[in-house]
């Protein structure tokens, strides 16, 4: 697919003439800079989110000593991984 | 209805013909898995009916995960770990053909059963799971996923998976 969509941004004066600059250096014009720079970064954003998950500190001791107390079978989920037996072969 | 649960072969697999009615998960299964399965990022694994076993009925995709607490409080230390490690079911996606006949919650428990194989050789305590909006939230609630606080993210304990499952 083409780069058909629209983005726009306001930044500042400063940080515009920098980005040019940055641009003009790595040969390449600014469009093309910004949107590989903003690319990158929201692929390692993106990556980042796939590694982790960030728990509130509360959650995160209450899913510690859930640990310690004996396993609660979902009943749904229960039928479901029953019908998967038979559904899906692996 | 009986579907092969196979690992992706880009080769072999129709990449191209599923339709869950989630674009973002259709596209990111036809452009991106594969490159996922050839940096070891993530594992796909598809359904194909046992007739047509190139065409993708299904997919869902894991990766190593782990629960990262978000603040040490200042009176943390002795002890209380900052992290669990688990697994992330990062995509989860049934051709529209198959929706609304229970097939999800079928193709889910397909992915945990894997999950819960695979933490007999590398530990994990948690399975976590991306919700896109509150109707997916909801579906996962539904099988017993807890919600995270301020996170479209729900947990569940894999012992909690593992005593649902049938016994063999």
């Amino acid at each position: 697919m083409g780069v058909t969509s629209r983005l726009e941004v306001r930044v500042h004066p400063d940080s515009k003439a920098r980005l040019e600059r940055a641009a003009a250096l790595a040969q390449v014009p600014v469009s093309d800079f910004v949107r590989s720079a903003v690319e990158e970064r929201t692929a390692q954003v993106l990556a980042e989110h796939e590694l982790r998950t960030l728990v509130p500190t509360d959650f995160l001791d209450a899913l510690m000593a859930s640990l310690d107390e004996p396993a609660e079978p979902n009943a749904a989920l229960s039928r479901a991984l029953d019908r998967a037996r038979d559904a899906a072969r692996t | 209805m009986v579907f092969r649960s196979e690992h992706l072969e880009i080769d072999r697999h129709d990449v191209g013909a599923l339709d869950s009615g989630a674009s973002e998960l259709d596209t990111w299964f036809r452009e991106q898995a594969a490159g996922a399965e050839a940096r070891r990022v993530a594992r796909t694994f598809v359904w194909v009916e046992s007739q047509r076993p190139d065409q993708v009925r299904g997919y869902y995709t894991l990766t190593g995960h782990r629960l990262v607490r978000s603040a040490l409080p200042a009176s943390v230390g002795h002890g209380s770990p900052a992290e669990i490690p688990a697994v992330l079911l990062a995509r989860l996606a049934l051709d529209v053909s198959l929706q609304g006949t229970g097939m999800g919650g079928v193709l889910l428990a397909d992915a945990l059963m894997r999950i819960v194989t695979a933490t007999r050789t590398v530990a994990a305590r948690f399975v976590v799971v991306d919700a896109r909006d509150e109707v997916v939230a909801a579906f996962y609630e539904h099988y017993g996923f807890r919600r995270i606080p301020d996170s479209m993210r729900l947990v569940q304990k894999v012992s909690d998976i593992a005593s649902a499952m049938p016994s063999p």
